[in-house]
Formats: structure tokens, C-alpha cells, sequence
């Protein structure tokens, strides 16, 4: 588990980017994880557990997580999370996030997405044609904080 | 999408440089010790004003998954003959891995119980001098003396199918040659291993040699790093014979064995009396004429060097000259004097032991062979 805490002065510091914040007080903690689905008999039904990726092989399922805080003293708007697709995993199924199968150039629900065959025209693009997934959130309150995921299974 | 676009080139180079293409598997599943990295990147505005983009990444470290299958490519017994030696199963070995491994080879005999082709038909002997050779010669089948004999594939890339041929005699070692229709069925049991020392290139995977020496691998059994790697077994189990997630998988085969399915009769009519009856008399003086016939029945082997050897009875006496090879027979007890070639006392008839002899070179399922005397009655 990686904790990545960005102070704005520090963040400006260490990128070295350009582009001066408006705001210069309060941080953003984005948070990434990941879970190795495994399926478990707890009272006859079959359920799914999550453990630390410790070992994991190819065929299995993975709940990649991102959890998100504004601990700033201000509301963010237009919090848009972009997450591309490690080469190694494929997507099982889709979320409530949008996809681009372009390689991020355009995003959407996966239902409204194509990708050209070879032999000429398009078809309608699959869970596997997904290289990177997208969440939008419109608005984070100062002190809120929540989580996105998906899943996918390692190739 | 980034695998298929490697073997698309790979293939391509192939076919540049040698003539007939040689299909080369695909890796198995993403190659352990692979690093998984999953980045994030937000960006957001305060005020309507965008900010600098975060990030945040989680790394973690694929396994090495060991899984092995082993298959038999015989589609039904193999046929045999009793004592045939050097009969061939044959059985692939694929790395299901996800990582290039050696595999130790073992063959045995199995100990009765159902056969691997037909479930009703019981194993019934054993094979003798059972032997395992890899193809390494690039000439498909079993060539004894140019395909190696191993007991290790050294490192077999994931993906990769090596050829194993389990070859044997068909004598069974405590109870000889085994009868028309028994069974020996067989079994290839193949165990994840490393530390195999190279040998000879095996036909049709790259990189792997039929080798030597190795030993079998250990699953890693504790709880264990996020970021090692670390080894899972994952191969199927094998009906009893061999269990899940162990390291190894297995295979069987039958041998059939057809043996020749020969008959022998013989007949006799008298053919004169000294009293010149109508119907000749078997009394002494008169001449008795002997048919021997020789059946391979259908379904049968090819019987070869067939010897047919009959004592002519002490109170009677071989009429010289009269042995005919191979005349028509004719029920109930005629061999006939034409159609086939005269025999010679020479070669036919042994006048110390008084005994009629001749070996036929082969006789083929649902062919007859005859050979026909005469004696007289003392």
C-alpha cells in the first residue's frame, strides 16, 4: 500500500511543475490498493474474500482500489480519477466509471464504445479491448473522502 | 493485445528464415516475477481553477504458477504383438507455466485396474524394459537410437510442448508373453523441477533440451511477499493417479496386444487297399494320406516362420516323394494334389526321426496353409 500525501508546496517542490496552484494550504491523500479476489465456504455459500496480492498467478481476479480525502479546507470540483490499465491485467467487468479503449484519447461507457477490426469497419469494443478506466466525481466537500474500483483479472 | 502483436512478429521472422513454419506456442499468462503497477492520476479544480495532477501508484509482483499438463496423443491402444519390442506410446508434456521450467519424466506399468482407453477392460500385464526418449531428431515418430533416451526436460519455455515416447516390450516380466487381446496400460508422470543440466534440442520448443539430472520444485508454502515471487502449484489432478496442485500431472496409454490367432487340424482318408476296394479299407498294405491345415484367423497378426512338424506314426511308413505344400483344402478331409508346389523329401522329411516337417515364411490373418503325405500302413 502506497500513502501518497501531496502538500501543495511540497508537490510543487518535488514536480517541479510550472504552473502555480490557486490555493496553497491543504493537501489531497490519494490512496492506491489492491486485493486478490479469492472465493471462500463460509456457511455453505460461496463468498468473496480479499487478501493482500502476496501470491498471485495468472487467471487471477484483482479489486484495484483507489481511495480518495480532500482534506483541504476548500471544495474540489471536477475530481477526475484516470487510471490506466497495467499492460499484465485484463478487465473482468464493467463499473461505474467510463472506459477508453483509444488509449485514453476519448472516454465513455464501455456499451458506447468501438474498436476497428482488421478486416475493415468497427465493432463493438469488449472488456478486453479496455486500456484505461475514468471516474468523474463532480464535487468533494472539505474533509470528505471516498473510494473507485474496478476489477481485472491478471493475463 | 501486447502478446499477440509479439507472436505476429515473432512468427513473421520465422517464416523469413526457415522454410516450413514452425508454430510457436504462446507464453502462458503474464511471466512470473512481473511487476504489476497500477498508476492513478487525478485532476481537479478548486474554484474552477485546475490544479496540479496527483498520483498514486500500488505495485505488486507476479507469481510463478506451475502448471503442467500432460496428454497421451494415441487415440486408441496402440496395436502389439507378444514380445514385440521397442512398441511406442506417445505423450506431450506442455508447460502451462507461467515460466520457463524442467520437468523430471517418469514411466510406469500400471498394477491392474481399468484401462485408460476402454474403462471395462482391465489392465492385464506388464511391459518390460519400459523406457522414456524425447523427440529431439525432428523426424515425427519414435526412431530408436536417434530420438533421445532422457528422464528431463530442461527448461521447456511457458507455453512449449515437448514429445515424450514411453517405449517397452511386450513381455510381461513374471508371467512371458501375454495372450490375444491383454492390455498393458502405462503411465507418464511429469514434475515441475529446475537445476536440469542441457542436452540435445527437443523438436518444437525452442530453447528446451531433453537434459538431465534436476529436482522437483517446492511450493512456497507460508504466507509470503507482496513484492517476490513466489511459487504456486496449479496443475489439475489426474483421476488417482495424481493429485492437484502437487507439482506434477500425468498421463496414460494401452497397448493392445493381437496376437496371431493360429489353428492347426489334421485330417486323414485311405486312399488304396491292397485289395483295390471301391472303398479303400485302412488295412494293412493300404495307403493313408495325411492333410494338415493351418489357419490365422481374422483379426489375427501376421504369424511368420510358421513350423509344422508331424511324426509319421511307427506303423506306418512315408510313401517317398508324396509331401505337397499349400494345395486347396477341401472339406472334410482333402487337401488337394494341385495348386500348390511339391515338396521335397530333401527339404520336407527327416527319415531318422521318420518326421514330416516345413516352414511356411508367413501366414496373414484369414490365410490357410496346407501340407499333405502319404504313409502305409504297416
Amino acid at each position: 500500500m502506497l500513502l501518497v500525501r501531496f502538500h501543495i508546496f511540497s508537490l510543487a517542490c518535488s514536480l517541479a511543475l510550472a504552473s502555480a496552484p490557486a490555493f496553497a494550504q491543504e493537501p489531497i491523500e490519494l490512496k492506491g490498493d489492491v486485493k486478490v479476489v479469492r472465493i471462500a465456504e463460509q456457511g455453505g455459500k460461496r463468498v468473496e474474500t480479499y487478501a493482500e496480492p502476496t501470491q498471485v498467478v495468472p487467471g487471477d481476479r484483482l479489486k484495484f482500489t483507489t481511495s480518495y480525502r480532500n482534506g483541504s479546507g476548500q471544495a474540489v470540483q471536477n475530481f477526475v480519477i484516470t487510471n490506466p490499465l497495467p499492460k499484465a491485467v485484463v478487465l473482468t467487468e464493467v463499473g461505474n466509471f467510463e472506459v477508453s479503449v483509444d488509449g485514453g484519447k476519448s472516454f465513455g461507457k464501455l456499451a458506447s464504445r468501438t474498436v476497428a477490426i482488421p478486416e475493415g469497419g468497427t465493432r463493438a469494443a469488449t472488456v478486453a479491448d479496455v486500456e484505461q478506466v475514468r471516474w468523474t466525481v463532480a464535487s468533494i466537500a472539505p474533509g470528505a473522502s471516498g473510494s473507485v474500483t474496478y476489477f481485472a483479472s491478471v493475463r | 493485445m501486447t502478446r499477440i502483436k509479439r507472436l505476429v512478429a515473432g512468427t513473421s521472422a520465422l517464416a523469413l528464415m526457415t522454410a516450413p513454419m514452425i508454430a510457436i506456442a504462446a507464453p502462458v499468462g503474464t511471466a512470473a516475477n512481473t511487476d504489476i503497477t497500477n498508476t492513478v492520476s487525478v485532476n481537479y479544480q478548486v474554484g474552477g481553477v485546475a490544479q496540479t495532477q496527483v498520483q498514486a501508484t500500488d505495485t505488486f509482483k507476479v507469481d510463478r504458477k506451475v502448471n503442467v499438463t500432460v496428454a497421451t496423443t494415441d487415440a486408441a491402444p496402440v496395436a502389439v504383438t507378444p514380445g514385440q519390442t521397442n512398441a511406442v506410446t506417445t505423450f506431450t508434456v506442455t508447460n502451462n507455466s507461467n515460466a520457463t521450467l524442467d520437468f523430471l519424466l517418469a514411466a510406469t506399468n500400471q498394477t491392474g485396474g481399468a484401462s485408460n482407453f476402454n474403462g471395462a477392460v482391465n489392465d492385464s500385464f506388464d511391459t518390460s524394459n519400459i523406457r522414456i526418449y524425447v523427440e529431439t531428431n525432428g523426424t515425427p515418430g519414435f526412431q530408436l537410437g536417434s530420438d533421445a533416451s532422457v528422464s528431463t526436460i530442461a527448461s521447456l519455455a511457458s507455453g512449449d510442448v515437448a514429445t515424450v515416447y514411453v517405449v517397452s516390450n511386450m513381455t510381461d516380466p513374471s508371467t512371458g508373453l501375454p495372450a490375444d487381446n491383454a492390455i498393458a496400460t502405462v503411465l507418464l508422470t511429469a514434475t515441475a523441477a529446475s537445476g536440469a543440466l542441457v542436452g540435445a534440442p527437443i523438436t518444437g520448443a525452442p530453447g528446451a533440451t531433453a537434459g538431465s539430472g534436476g529436482s522437483a520444485i517446492a511450493q512456497d508454502s507460508a504466507a509470503n511477499g507482496k513484492n517476490t515471487m513466489e511459487t504456486v502449484f496449479a496443475d489439475a489432478a489426474y483421476l488417482t493417479y495424481d493429485a492437484q496442485y502437487n507439482g506434477k500431472h500425468a498421463a496414460r496409454s494401452d497397448y493392445k496386444v493381437t496376437a496371431a490367432r493360429l489353428s492347426v487340424n489334421k485330417y486323414s482318408r485311405v486312399i488304396s487297399d491292397p485289395v483295390g476296394s471301391a472303398s479303400p479299407r485302412a488295412i494293412p498294405g493300404a495307403v493313408v494320406e495325411y492333410c494338415i491345415v493351418v489357419t490365422n484367423a481374422s483379426g489375427g497378426s501376421t504369424a511368420t516362420t510358421v513350423a509344422v512338424t508331424d511324426q509319421v506314426p511307427a506303423t506306418m511308413t512315408y510313401l517317398p516323394n508324396s509331401v505337397y505344400l499349400n494345395g486347396a483344402f477341401t472339406a472334410p478331409d482333402t487337401c488337394a494334389g494341385t495348386g500348390g508346389t511339391a515338396g521335397t523329401d530333401a527339404a520336407n522329411y527327416t527319415a531318422g526321426t521318420t518326421t514330416v516337417s516345413n516352414t511356411f515364411t508367413s501366414i496373414a490373418s484369414t490365410e490357410t496353409r496346407t501340407l499333405r503325405f502319404q504313409a502305409t500302413i504297416k
